[in-house]
């Protein structure tokens, strides 16, 4: 049997997000792994693939992710090399924020065999329609919380800014519901308060998970953050304080009088 | 528990989004008169978001708080009055407030960012936010609201953090997630800044 692997997403929104064809590759897969955030998730995928098999069971509380996710990629890799036609889909978008995606198709293409990655609808996309920002409008920088606080960058106040994660700051463990978010939170309200006003507004973002739901969507004062509710989804959306600078020199170089119809 | 169902009852509505735009206007109507199970509709209750219109009860809500001495700006000493309507917001997770279980009350602890405040003119304005431990949840697990009254002058001070309050309701109370409900305060409602008591009663 040769083996093969296709790696999709199911979106964020269980059901409705899903694309065509990330479906059939589910559905006709002799092996589908994958790893939802609802319960309902579970029956729906059973519904499509009814040996679907659930990558849960490795998340345990306290467990590091690190080793959680060297487990589930030497699980679905073995299905792999078995000869099996695998199929692994995680919730949102599969290159997105699932490091066992990046392990898996570095395993599988090194070993020979054919691997296709198929997108799905992110977190960010849920964003960008919820909140009604437009990444073509003033550019968007987005980072992973602890690495942005790691790993300060040169980022810039006047362009929006998404944080991910900001509700899973400092831990890189499965985390529970004892998880204390209000520490990693205090680290970010102090570092952003060096760019932004006290008072300048935030959002707390969570997109909703089942189709009868709502997404999240809390306005903060920067000063108030450490208080804010957050969980392990929630997404920072720092919104700029003013608009990028127009060069006039560039504008009349390339011939333009303003890029306001940009 | 039929998830089966539940998961053929979501893909209906993805694929009707009219019904699902009558099930997000009032799910408990709409659910009301779903082919689905007592324990499926139950299920959804703790999926949805929004799962369950506030449950229409007539409940007298107290919240002993321990008296701020920036809540009042004159000698008080006979309770105030509250008119208008309160706000509550369950912003994280579904609440259901339990009727009261000993004469007590339940114990909470105010949160962060509380506030308290008396006006010269004995106008009332509060935004607390509590964490509640369901008596009867086994988990331990707290949750949290959030009720309001009018709008606290930006100059008040916050509440000390995580003061134990004591809660009673004679009623219990549900309230959606993440969806803000307002209920106008009947006679009776009133805070008493010397014993820091906030009675709320609301239909």
């Amino acid at each position: 049997m040769p083996g093969s692997l296709t790696i999709v997403g199911t979106g964020i929104t269980l059901i409705s997000h899903i694309t065509a064809e990330a479906q059939a590759a589910i559905a006709r897969a002799d092996k589908t792994f994958f790893l939802v955030t609802h319960p309902l998730g579970e029956q729906w995928l059973r519904q499509l693939n009814p040996n679907a098999e659930s990558l849960a069971r490795f998340y345990t509380p306290q467990r590091e992710r690190l080793d959680v996710y060297r487990d589930i990629t030497d699980h679905v890799f073995g299905a792999v090399q078995a000869g099996h036609t695998v199929c692994a889909a995680f919730y949102g978008h599969p290159a997105v924020f699932v490091m066992p995606t990046q392990d898996l198709v570095r395993r599988a293409q090194a070993a020979g065999y054919p691997v296709g990655v198929l997108p799905g609808i992110s977190a960010e996309d849920c964003l960008f329609a919820d909140l009604r920002l437009d990444p073509g409008a003033l550019g968007c920088q987005s980072y992973e919380a602890t690495d942005f606080l790691a790993r300060p960058r040169r980022f810039d106040a006047a362009t929006p800014l998404i944080l991910w994660q900001v509700g899973v700051i400092g831990y890189f463990q499965v985390v529970d519901a004892t998880l204390d978010a209000a520490k990693g939170l205090a680290l970010l309200e102090v570092f952003l308060r060096r760019w932004y006003p006290m008072e300048h507004e935030v959002i707390i973002y969570e997109a909703a998970m089942l189709p009868i739901g709502e997404p999240i969507i809390t306005k903060v004062a920067l000063h108030r953050l450490r208080n804010a509710p957050v969980t392990a989804f929630s997404t920072l959306y720092v919104p700029p304080i003013v608009p990028p600078p127009v060069d006039a020199h560039m504008l009349e170089q390339l011939g333009l009088s303003s890029i306001d119809s940009l | 528990m039929d998830d089966t169902n539940l998961v053929r009852f979501m893909q209906d509505l993805v694929n009707n989004p009219e019904e699902l735009r009558r099930y997000k206007q009032d799910p408990s109507a709409y659910l009301a008169s779903a082919n689905l199970s007592e324990a499926a509709k139950g299920l959804l209750s703790q999926f949805a978001a929004p799962f369950m219109a506030v449950e229409e009860v007539s409940t007298v809500f107290t919240l002993s708080i321990p008296s701020p001495k920036q809540a009042f700006s004159t000698a008080q000493a006979e309770p105030i009055p509250l008119t208008k309507t309160a706000e509550l917001h369950a912003p994280n997770a579904p609440v259901i407030i339990e009727k009261t279980g000993s004469a007590k009350g339940d114990q909470c602890s105010l949160l962060p960012l509380s506030y308290i405040h008396v006006s010269p003119e004995k106008v009332v304005s509060f935004s607390l936010r509590i964490a509640y431990i369901n008596p009867k949840d086994t988990t331990d697990y707290s949750y949290v609201f959030h009720i309001s009254l009018g709008s606290v002058p930006k100059s008040v001070e916050p509440l000390a953090e995580n003061i134990p309050v004591s809660l009673t309701t004679i009623k219990p109370l549900v309230l959606t997630y993440n969806k803000a409900i307002t209920r106008e305060l009947q006679v009776g409602s009133s805070y008493d800044p010397s014993s820091g008591t906030l009675k709320l009663s609301f239909t």
